[in-house]
């Protein structure tokens, strides 16, 4: 019995002192930032041994950007998916030359294509396919540019979200979470002709605590 | 010790591996054998030999009861016909499983050992193999999610690709990911819709995701009582699913209903079963366990995105390593104005939100 008592007397005084000299460990655990933290890594990080994200780089395109923090980055390459490329085995001549065709014989080819890509005043088919190569595309001064670089047409107008797509903040990333970056071009997941995102029925019901 | 553990600064179960402590004897009550962990007094018949061996309570007990299963295996099988030697190591597996230690205070063979029996028994259930990962995180690397407001247009693509990943109850619809229809001009999941069906993205509506954030102060982890659950090196908190006593503490205690519990066993349809897996990720829970998202650890540990982020058909969602300078998470976190959720409780959610 004895020692019971002094066994809880031992304790007691024990978890008053030690409540009573140390700080409450959590604010000292909280007091450090974890954004302060993250900014103090600045040295680029090697990624040894992880085999996904590897990158294959034929199908890739490298693309150096703009803003001078990010470092350069892959894209895809667009030509290769284009099934009836090049354009000009069927477009042999300039499409001001097809403007004159007699009415009844527009649009016999492409005729799923249907623009809803700014208003008809802003834009047409040769605001971006360059009309006298019709295997590239054209700027809005003319420039030409090829296909696997569209991104920087789509750059001319929609300049945040170039910007954000360079940064990362816009887009996906294909080779996992992994630097160097390999990411979607815009036209991977946008329709040039129809480039917003339809409505549609979500993929499921959204369940929330149906279980719970 | 006694100070540090009474004081917060060490939990108790950091002395696991040395004492019989909270944690396993806890667990053998949860095990609802509590009583007979004083074997130790029990100085009697044949359990003498394994007793006086110097060794802990938890050791000592299964010794004991291993013991003991064999003999009754072995008087089964004398009796019964259909009893064989495949039928005894089954139970004998089982048995180890039942015993074996918190994931983190076993060694490399101990794990090894573990995901063995594991896969094993998952091979003679079902004939199929599995393959269970125990990969620890990657030098240099801290995990962090962005989730783009502007973009999610409530499609719940990620939350079907979730479930598959990683193997979700499909009884009960267990989602580790909740998407928020909410209205314009509020931010306030008081007055969220989280069950709409209809044609997304809704007029004068935005979407907002959560799921576990892994905070780097995680509250939940604190309030474990017999440390189930941890933040590993990477950020990632996980859990151990055989060390876990399903007492919901962690549930109460995160203030982003990021975890889930099993009410029921799971059931995942034998055909849909992920059989990639690791040991504190997606491999197959049972009843009465804690789990949650883990940003799909078999996944990422691998350099692969999270289901969610791979599965997102808008880009919306942004998954990365925090301490590499070139990742697309730092960025956004230097360009884009990012907010996280209940910044003021200090949990230091790894889970930004930002609009374009
Ligand atoms: S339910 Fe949560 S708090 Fe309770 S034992 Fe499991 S992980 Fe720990």
């Amino acid at each position: 019995m004895k020692r019971v008592i002094f066994g809880t007397i031992l304790f007691a005084g024990l978890f008053l002192l030690g409540t009573m000299c140390s700080p409450p460990s959590h604010t000292e655990e909280h007091s450090h930032h974890l954004l302060d933290e993250i900014r103090q890594h600045q040295s680029p990080v090697e990624y040894e041994g992880l085999s996904y994200g590897t990158l294959d780089t034929s199908y890739l395109l490298s693309v150096h950007a703009d803003l001078p923090e990010v470092e350069d980055f892959f894209t895809q390459k667009r030509v290769s998916e284009i099934t009836s490329f090049p354009c000009a085995n069927c477009h042999n001549q300039p499409l001001e030359a097809m403007k004159n065709a007699q009415k009844k014989d527009l649009k016999k080819a492409h005729w799923n294509i249907h623009m809803a890509h700014a208003s008809e005043n802003t834009m047409t088919c040769i605001t971006c396919h360059a009309e006298n190569n019709m295997n590239e595309l054209t700027t809005l001064t003319g420039e030409l540019i090829k296909l696997d670089e569209s991104f920087k047409l789509c750059g001319q107008c929609h300049s945040t979200q170039y910007k954000d797509w360079q940064g990362g903040a816009h887009g996906k990333q294909i080779n996992g979470w992994q630097t160097p970056r390999a990411v979607k071009t815009c036209v991977s997941c946008h329709n040039p002709h129809q480039p917003s995102f339809p409505s549609r029925f979500p993929a499921r019901l959204n369940t929330n605590q149906l279980g719970e | 010790m006694l100070i540090d553990i009474l004081n917060g600064k060490r939990k108790i179960t950091d002395f696991l591996p040395v004492k019989k402590t909270a944690a396993s004897s806890c667990r053998c009550k949860g095990d609802g054998e509590g009583g007979k962990s004083n074997l130790n007094k029990d100085e009697t018949g044949a359990y003498q030999q394994v007793v006086n061996k110097k060794m802990s309570r938890r050791k000592a007990f299964s010794e004991v009861t291993k013991g003991l299963l064999i003999g009754a295996g072995m008087a089964q099988s004398a009796c019964s016909m259909t009893s064989n030697d495949s039928d005894r190591n089954t139970s004998q597996m089982k048995w180890e499983e039942y015993f074996k230690k918190n994931y983190r205070l076993m060694s490399d063979e101990e794990k090894e050992a573990t995901v063995n029996r594991l896969t094993s028994l998952y091979e003679k259930r079902t004939g199929k193999h599995v393959n269970i990962g125990t990969e620890g995180a990657i030098e240099n690397v801290l995990y962090g999610y962005a989730f783009n407001i502007s973009k999610c247009q409530g499609y719940m693509d990620c939350v079907n690709a979730c479930v598959k990943e990683n193997n979700q109850d499909r009884s009960t619809q267990m989602q580790y990911i909740r998407i928020h229809e909410i209205e314009n001009g509020q931010i306030n999941f008081e007055g969220a819709d989280d069950n709409f069906f209809h044609e997304v993205p809704a007029a004068g509506h935005f979407y907002m995701g959560t799921q576990c954030f892994h905070c780097e102060n995680p509250p939940c982890v604190d309030v474990c009582p017999v440390g189930a659950t941890w933040q590993e090196e990477d950020g990632i908190v996980v859990i151990d699913y055989d060390w876990c006593i399903g007492c919901r503490y962690c549930m109460a205690a995160c203030p982003y209903d990021g975890r889930r519990f099993n009410w029921k066993e799971p059931e995942v349809p034998e055909t849909e079963v992920n059989l990639v897996q690791h040991y504190l990720g997606n491999r197959l829970r049972k009843k009465g366990v804690m789990e949650k998202c883990t940003f799909c650890v078999q996944r990422s540990r691998n350099g692969k995105n999270p289901a969610c982020v791979e599965a997102c058909p808008t880009g919306a969602r942004i998954f990365g390593n925090l301490l590499d300078p070139n990742s697309q998470i730092r960025w956004i976190l230097e360009n884009k104005k990012v907010f996280r959720l209940k910044e003021d409780l200090g949990t230091e959610p790894k889970f930004w939100y930002f609009m374009d």
